[in-house]
């Protein structure tokens, strides 16, 4: 078949075209903002909700989050290091602290493992607090590559986007593939799983692996772009949100985190009223789409659902 | 002068404790019951003592009679909740209900903030002074809180240990089909159960309002507490609930007195290590 006839490979190359073309033009700084924030929400929501699909009650993505903030500005600030040396170092050691995370909890399943992800936030953002002396740190932008300096928040856009687009395209991959079947057979049934040779242990702790490690990353584009990084951005409530993006958006769906991030970040932004009422957005959004569209967002359109359904009563 | 420190600090640290430990018999009641983490029990705490402000601050409600109307109200808000709420959220998935919960709280906590606003408000004490008993210097207002937890603890206690529908709510929590089977009523006992979890911790916020300020940012906190108490204590078991209340409290008391602010991080450090040895917890089992 023509692959360029297909409908959902050409909106993809549609919104591509779309999401490249278009920003340059726009002076607003405020939609800028909100575009890029929607860049770095739907990384975290895509990689956070693979982890939920593998049956891992993972509430602490927020941690490598900001374990991947904090290694650039201590790695830019104080040890001098330029920025591109440690950008990915900043998405390995996010992904080794969360091996190891995943590796020591090991037996720890359900309820217990939420309440462990929950506690290993706030132990992450009380260190942040004792060491960092708990003041906002100023963090500084990445050096020059040629022309693209980073002085101009489209610079950080088109960084963003390049990010979130090869996570989109990973999670893409990942959903064709054997380790993709694999994941849905594990959340179907893990002893069955366990039972058909598939190394249920080893595969949860390398998937939370690669997700927090890709969390770090986002969180390593977000430390120079915020410029001033406190220990406020770290908080549970911002680790529950990035679960709604996927639960709103439609977690069983490649694009539903996405949708998710996109809505829930620009809803409270184009509504009237201060920032008190975010969270009333938020949870009257929530709550909407568990008892009215538990499928998410994407249910709304025939669209966006590529992902085989659960079989209905199993 | 140091023994009154010391004593001041182990009643801080008694008044603290149980009222974590009432809001973690509520959490555990309704996890233990029906399987769902409730989220939106910080919330609950709040409303507690914020019903108890604006009846006794607002209108000028006797302290006592205040705490026991929100405590009421509270626990009749639970039976709304599992009659229209939790019941049309028709779902296999436990992570469903927990977030429905959490979305909950989120509301509240944003209603309340709307309505009353940022600036925390205080309630005057109903007790005040102090008692001088044999040269041990105890604070009244934090003796009251004591009491009336204590009282509310032991009715909990006596009511699971001795009355029959108490039993039957602790049947269900042990087999819900067998204890269908021999006769007990799911639909009632989830409605008490609610019922009873809500106003615990309904009663809770009520207590702890004339200790601290109110305002819409004290269910976090809370509920971060009464998790760890939980989850140390061991999922659905009231024992452990009472138990882990009272050790992190004076825990809390001790720590925040002669450690500093550091000591947040040593608890929850502490739990991450009791769920690594015992992942049931200190009194739970599998």
């Amino acid at each position: 078949m023509n692959k360029i006839g297909n409908p959902k490979i050409l909106f993809g190359i549609c919104l591509a075209v779309i999401l490249v073309a278009v920003p340059p033009f726009i002076k607003n700084e405020f939609v800028l903002n909100i575009l890029i924030f929607i860049g770095i929400n739907a990384i975290l929501a895509m990689t956070n909700n693979l982890i939920l699909r593998t049956g891992i009650w993972f509430m602490g993505h927020v941690a490598f989050y900001a374990i991947g903030a904090y290694a650039v500005l201590v790695g830019t600030r104080y040890l001098n290091l330029s920025y591109w040396v440690i950008f990915p170092i900043a998405g390995v050691l996010a992904g080794l602290m969360a091996l190891v995370f995943g590796y020591v909890t090991r037996k720890v399943k359900g309820i217990p493992f939420a309440i462990l992800s929950v506690a290993l936030v706030e132990v992450v953002r009380l260190t942040i607090v004792t060491c960092m002396s708990g003041k906002p740190i100023s963090c500084p932008s990445p050096d020059a590559i040629l022309f693209w300096d980073f002085s101009e928040k489209i610079h950080y856009y088109y960084f963003v986007f390049l990010l979130a687009g090869l996570v989109l395209f990973f999670m893409h991959k990942v959903e064709k593939s054997r380790i993709g079947r694999e994941i849905n057979g594990i959340k179907e049934n893990e002893e069955v799983a366990e039972s058909l040779g598939i190394n249920t242990g080893c595969f949860k702790v390398i998937i939370l692996g690669i997700c927090c490690g890709v969390a770090g990353l986002a969180g390593a584009v977000f430390a120079p772009y915020a410029k001033i990084v406190g220990h406020t951005s770290f908080t549970l409530t911002r680790s529950i949100i990035i679960i709604i993006y996927a639960i709103v958006g439609g977690s069983d769906s490649l694009w539903g985190p996405v949708i998710g991030a996109a809505f829930l970040t620009i809803l409270p932004e184009i509504l009237p009223g201060q920032a008190s009422l975010q969270n009333i957005v938020y949870a009257s959004a929530v709550l909407i789409c568990l008892f009215f569209l538990p499928g998410g967002l994407v249910t709304l359109s025939g669209f966006f659902q590529d992902r085989r359904r659960p079989v209905e009563g199993a | 002068m140091s023994s009154i420190i010391i004593f001041q600090v182990i009643l801080n640290g008694l008044a603290m404790g149980l009222i974590y430990s009432l809001t973690a018999a509520g959490f555990s009641l309704i996890y233990g019951q029906a399987g769902i983490l409730f989220f939106a029990l910080g919330e609950v705490y709040m409303l507690g003592a914020i019903v108890t402000y604006v009846l006794n601050a607002g209108i000028g409600v006797p302290y006592i009679i205040a705490v026991a109307i929100s405590t009421g109200g509270l626990g009749i808000f639970g039976v709304l909740l599992e009659r229209y709420f939790f019941h049309f959220l028709e779902s296999e998935n436990a992570l469903t209900y927990a977030f429905a919960s959490l979305a909950l709280g989120m509301l509240i906590a944003g209603i309340v903030l709307e309505l009353f606003g940022e600036q925390g408000k205080a309630i005057e004490a109903p007790v005040s002074g102090v008692l001088n008993i044999y040269g041990v210097i105890l604070t009244k207002d934090k003796l009251l809180v004591i009491i009336i937890a204590l009282l509310i603890i032991s009715f909990l206690h006596l009511f699971f240990k001795f009355t029959k529908i108490g039993r039957a709510i602790r049947a269900v929590s042990q087999d819900e089909d067998a204890a269908e089977l021999v006769g007990v009523s799911l639909a009632s006992t989830k409605a008490l159960t609610f019922f009873l979890a809500l106003s615990t911790a309904g009663a809770a916020g009520g207590l702890i309002a004339p200790l601290f300020y109110v305002d819409a940012f004290m269910a976090g906190p809370t509920l971060m507490t009464t998790l760890i108490v939980v989850v140390l204590g061991g999922l659905g078991s009231f024992v452990g609930a009472i138990s882990g209340g009272l050790f992190i409290g004076l825990v809390q008391s001790f720590g925040y007195t002669f450690v500093g602010g550091i000591m947040s991080l040593i608890t929850f450090i502490v739990t991450i290590i009791v769920l690594l040895v015992k992942p049931e917890g200190l009194f739970g089992h599998e």
